[in-house]
């Protein structure tokens, strides 16, 4: 275009521009081009402009002419490394993707915070079996060296430029179709406008051109106020989203899926026409007993005599569970009373049992299950597991837990008291079922993790270690 | 102008000397002209009859959909002990036919089988519209649709992520990642092509819109090093990936226990007959526009001819494939595999089973006459065949294994619904459009690719070219 526009002509379309985007710029000569009808020439002119010490030039074909890397000297892309990396990134990543989504909150395999991720239990099948990992590795892979083989021959190739001087010269639209074409930029040290067209038609170019550059060098500035526009435009949608998730809100959410959220059925508290009562929840059936709630034996079940009120008593694993909730309030109270009022030591504080049973009960002081050696071992094993946390293995109240509790100094702990005092080694049996069962002041009810044949196995165990501390000397002479 | 099929004669090749892979005395100009002609004519008639037949069987998928997700899966014939019936049998045919398109992109570049040059735009985009079709079925088949997101690995505040044991998630990477390789390796094809229609075209939109995607291509010999490398690695890429996806796909089946999936020959079986269902899906389509768009010379009966070889090569390896079933089932001494297979050939779907026998092994047999692989009318008709015929070998094994399993008391006939049937066709519609658009508006030739293994006329020289090809 430049070559054969006269200079007013240029001159006028220039001032049309400047006018219209109010900018000011200078046309410059990009560099000098010139055409060849075969790809032989090209290639022979190319080591031509090359031997002749040129630097930065190129030439244009419509399909890659072999040998003409060679012949330009152009050097091997480094795009290959890219895609390695590329490929070697999928891997990793799909590795451990896999490995945290599926496998590694186990201990046996995990590596600890952060990498403590989930398990995922199918079948039985091991967590973490590379075989059933590796699809997904290799399509990873595949898809991250490929994007970087894709843009990074993008990236290298500055393909993201639309512009370039040359597509405005009519002549070189055909280099998509079935011209050859050898460009010398201006930036060339060796650049010579005068000199370089008459060297180029030596080499056989069938036309030589020079290449003016008439766009503006900058963007206009309204594209930057515009752009910071549709920037903020575009916050606001994310920013109403994370308000909407992280306000409360009181109108009902709204359900365009209805998933399985409102079912035909009645709810506890609803309303059933139904029944002459009206109500949804039916009662129990007259003579009902509940899962674990059957309480018949006294002896067996709750550790007392018979004949005793049981009112309270009747639900002893329920009570057992309330205990935690309901009791901590009270606990917390009461705890706080007592380290206000300094007191510390075995002695248990004052005021009202936080939780627990009622001591004062007809305990029974008799084992109602069949003694054997069995039985002890049993119990020993479910002391060991539910009891020497706190009282210890020997049962000095020096379990673990105690220890801890005490070093820390924790305000609201009552130490755990040795089971070999002597008030708790006159107890009945029954008090220690109870005290399993229902909890004991500030020890917690174990009733509704410990089944009644273990609570009495522990009961058995229990008083074997009381026997064994301090025995009378009778007992020596008697294996 | 004589039909080049005709100044062609194939019958007639000399031995040892291989007919060029551009016929009709092409110069690189004439033969820019003719592929551009395709995308700058003015619309003909036929395009436009075509176009609206296939948009209106999207319309009607369209349709589908929407009454599928606001009814749900009942509403095809899906019931016990069927629950895997026609939409997966459609996804893995879509598919299956998508693998040609990238054996012939990838896999034969990397074998310098330079004459898929001519045909391997055109089968590429086959690949990317079939993946679409394909990617559809297992898309509306989850049921809750609006939920599909749960497949991809997020964080969310249910701590739930994808079960990667599974061939159903590998499944899910799988076909994503070959559509996207897919695409990226058709697009990075199409950009030097995308720039000579940029530089042809006189419409402005038509200019803005090649030039945005041609992305500033000016040819430039050091953009075509890096061009040419950026094609060999991706190519590279996509050979092993085209490989594993029908494999995968094949573990859905394969891995699973039922009597007539729990087979090893599976992923080498499925990937044969994914290649042979798409090369006759690339000659249904090739043989219609070739001679519809004028090409006859660039898609000339050569690369006609070695697809047709391609088909019956791939089509008895399947026929392989059913006797080592058989033979596995027998060999085995399980009664469950002895009795799926027995019950396939033999059963309540014997008619699908020998369908599909005669339009997958013995129809391609006709492609040992040269007569037969080099008349592309008749070719395309076994071509209709085969396709046929693989639709029913994934039929096949899907349904007959599912509807006669361990449990007799379950046992029942499968029967499609309607809409089965409607979600079939409009899949073609989808397809057909898809393609009727690329055909009109992009270079259905990679013109760049063509230029560099054809013998121009001019300059004359070139000539000798053509015997250096034949070494
Ligand atoms: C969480 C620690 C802890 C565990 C575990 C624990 N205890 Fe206790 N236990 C205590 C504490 C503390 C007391 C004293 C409660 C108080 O006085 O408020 C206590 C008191 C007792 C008493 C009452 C002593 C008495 O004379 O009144 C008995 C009996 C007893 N525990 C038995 C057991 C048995 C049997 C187990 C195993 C099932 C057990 N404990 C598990 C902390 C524990």
């Amino acid at each position: 275009m430049a070559d054969n526009t006269t200079s007013s002509d240029l001159d006028e379309d220039l001032a049309d521009v400047a006018h219209h985007k109010d900018v000011t710029f200078e046309p410059r000569l990009a560099g000098v081009v010139a055409e060849f009808d075969r790809p032989e020439t090209l290639i022979a002119s190319s080591a031509a402009v090359r031997d002749a010490g040129y630097t930065r030039w190129d030439t244009h074909t419509p399909f890659p002419v072999h040998g003409i890397d060679a012949a330009m000297g152009i050097r091997r892309t480094i795009l290959p490394w890219i895609v390695l990396i590329g490929g070697l990134t999928g891997t990793t990543i799909a590795i451990a993707m896999q490995y945290y989504m599926n496998a590694s909150e186990d201990a046996e395999f995990g590596l600890g915070w952060p990498f403590a991720g989930y398990q995922y239990p199918i079948s039985g099948k091991p967590y973490w079996s590379l075989p059933a990992n590796i699809p997904i590795a290799f399509e990873l892979t595949v898809l991250l060296a490929a994007f970087s083989a894709f843009f990074g021959m993008i990236g290298l190739n500055r393909l993201f430029r639309w512009y370039n001087p040359m597509f405005k010269l009519e002549r070189f639209r055909l280099v998509t179709n079935d011209r050859f074409f050898l460009a010398i930029d201006s930036g060339d040290p060796k650049f010579n406008a005068q000199e370089l067209p008459g060297m180029l038609r030596s080499l056989g170019a069938t036309a030589v051109e020079e290449c003016w550059d008439d766009e503006p060098r900058r963007l206009p500035s309204s594209f930057a106020t515009v752009g910071l526009v549709l920037f903020a435009l575009a916050l606001v949608p994310p920013a109403l989203v994370m308000r909407h998730r992280s306000v409360s809100w009181d109108t009902p959410e709204y359900h365009p899926v209805q998933d399985m959220d409102f079912q035909m059925k009645f709810k506890s508290q609803q309303r059933n026409p139904f029944f002459a009562d009206q109500r949804a929840m039916r009662p129990q059936v007259e003579g009902t007993i509940a899962r674990g709630q059957m309480v018949g034996d006294s002896r067996y079940y709750l550790g007392t005599e018979p004949g005793q009120a049981m009112a309270s008593l009747q639900q002893p694993e329920a009570n057992a569970d309330n205990a935690g909730a309901a009791g901590s309030q009270e606990l917390r109270a009461t705890d706080q009373a007592a380290a206000e009022a300094g007191q510390t030591g075995p002695t248990p504080p004052a005021g009202p049992p936080a939780a627990g049973m009622n001591e004062n009960q007809n305990w029974t002081d008799e084992i109602p299950i069949a003694v054997d050696e069995r039985l002890m071992a049993r119990g020993q094993q479910k002391y060991e597991i539910y009891c020497a946390p706190c009282h210890g293995l020997g049962g000095y109240g020096d379990g673990l837990v105690n220890r801890r509790a005490l070093d820390l100094k924790a305000p609201t702990w009552v130490p755990v008291p040795s089971l070999h005092a002597p008030q708790t080694r006159k107890r009945a049996d029954g008090y220690i079922y109870g005290a399993i069962t229902q909890g004991v002041r500030k020890m917690p009810a174990y009733g509704s993790q410990i089944k009644p044949d273990d609570r009495w196995a522990i009961v058995l165990y229990v008083r074997a270690l009381q026997r064994s501390q301090g025995a009378p000397s009778e007992d020596a002479g008697n294996p | 102008m004589t039909d080049p099929d005709k100044a062609y004669n194939v019958i007639d090749e000399p031995p040892g000397v291989r007919t060029p892979l551009v016929t009709g005395r092409h110069s690189y100009a004439s033969l820019t002209d003719t592929v551009s002609h395709v995308a700058e004519m003015k619309t003909p008639l036929a395009w436009y009859i075509a176009f609206a037949i296939s948009v209106f069987w999207v319309g009607v998928l369209g349709v589908g959909v929407i009454y599928l997700i606001s009814t749900g899966v009942g509403i095809w014939g899906h019931k016990n002990p069927v629950y895997w019936g026609w939409p997966i049998v459609n996804f893995v045919f879509w598919v299956g036919i998508g693998h040609a398109g990238t054996l012939i992109s990838a896999i034969l570049f990397l074998f310098r089988q330079n004459w898929r040059t001519g045909i391997n735009r055109f089968a590429e985009a086959m690949t990317i519209f079939a993946v679409i079709c394909a990617a559809l079925f297992p898309g509306i088949h989850i049921g809750r649709v609006w939920l599909a997101y749960w497949l991809a690995p997020y964080p969310n505040q249910m701590a739930m992520w994808p079960q990667f044991r599974s061939p159903l998630m590998w499944d899910v990477f799988a076909v994503s990642t070959y559509f996207t390789v897919s695409l990226l390796f058709w697009y990075m094809g199409m950009i030097p092509d995308l720039a000579t229609l940029r530089d042809r075209t006189k419409s402005r939109i038509a200019g803005l819109a090649y030039g945005l995607f041609s992305l500033g291509w000016n040819g430039s010999s050091r953009q075509w090093h890096r061009y040419e490398v950026a094609y060999g690695l991706l190519a590279a890429l996509a050979a092993p990936l085209v490989l594993s996806v029908h494999t995968i796909v094949s573990f859905d089946f394969a891995v699973s226990q039922l009597p007539g999936w729990h087979t090893t020959i599976f992923p080498p079986y499925f990937v044969a007959g994914a290649i042979f269902s798409g090369f006759a899906m690339v000659i249904s389509l090739a043989v219609p526009a070739r001679a519809f768009f004028g090409l006859k010379d660039i898609i000339t009966r050569r690369h006609l001819e070695n697809m047709c070889k391609v088909i019956t090569a791939t089509g008895t390896m399947v026929g392989y494939a059913y006797m080592m079933e058989f033979f596995i089932a027998w060999y085995s001494g399980s009664p469950y595999e002895k009795f799926a297979f027995i019950n396939r050939a033999l059963g309540p779907y014997a008619w699908a089973y020998w369908t599909m026998i005669s339009c997958n092994v013995i129809s391609p047999q006709v492609f040992w006459f040269k007569w037969a692989r080099t008349t592309p009318w008749f070719m395309f008709v076994v071509s209709i065949f085969v396709n046929i015929g693989m639709w029913f070998e994934r039929f096949v094994i899907t349904v007959t294994s599912l509807s006669r399993d361990f449990l007799p008391s379950s046992w029942d006939y499968f029967r499609p619904t309607t809409w089965d049937v409607l979600f079939l066709i409009g899949s073609f519609g989808l397809f057909f459009t898809l393609f009727l658009l690329f055909c009109r508006f992009l270079p259905v030739v990679a013109i760049a690719e063509v230029k560099g293994v054809m013998a121009p006329v001019n300059p004359p020289e070139h000539a000798e070219y053509r015997t250096q090809l034949v070494h």
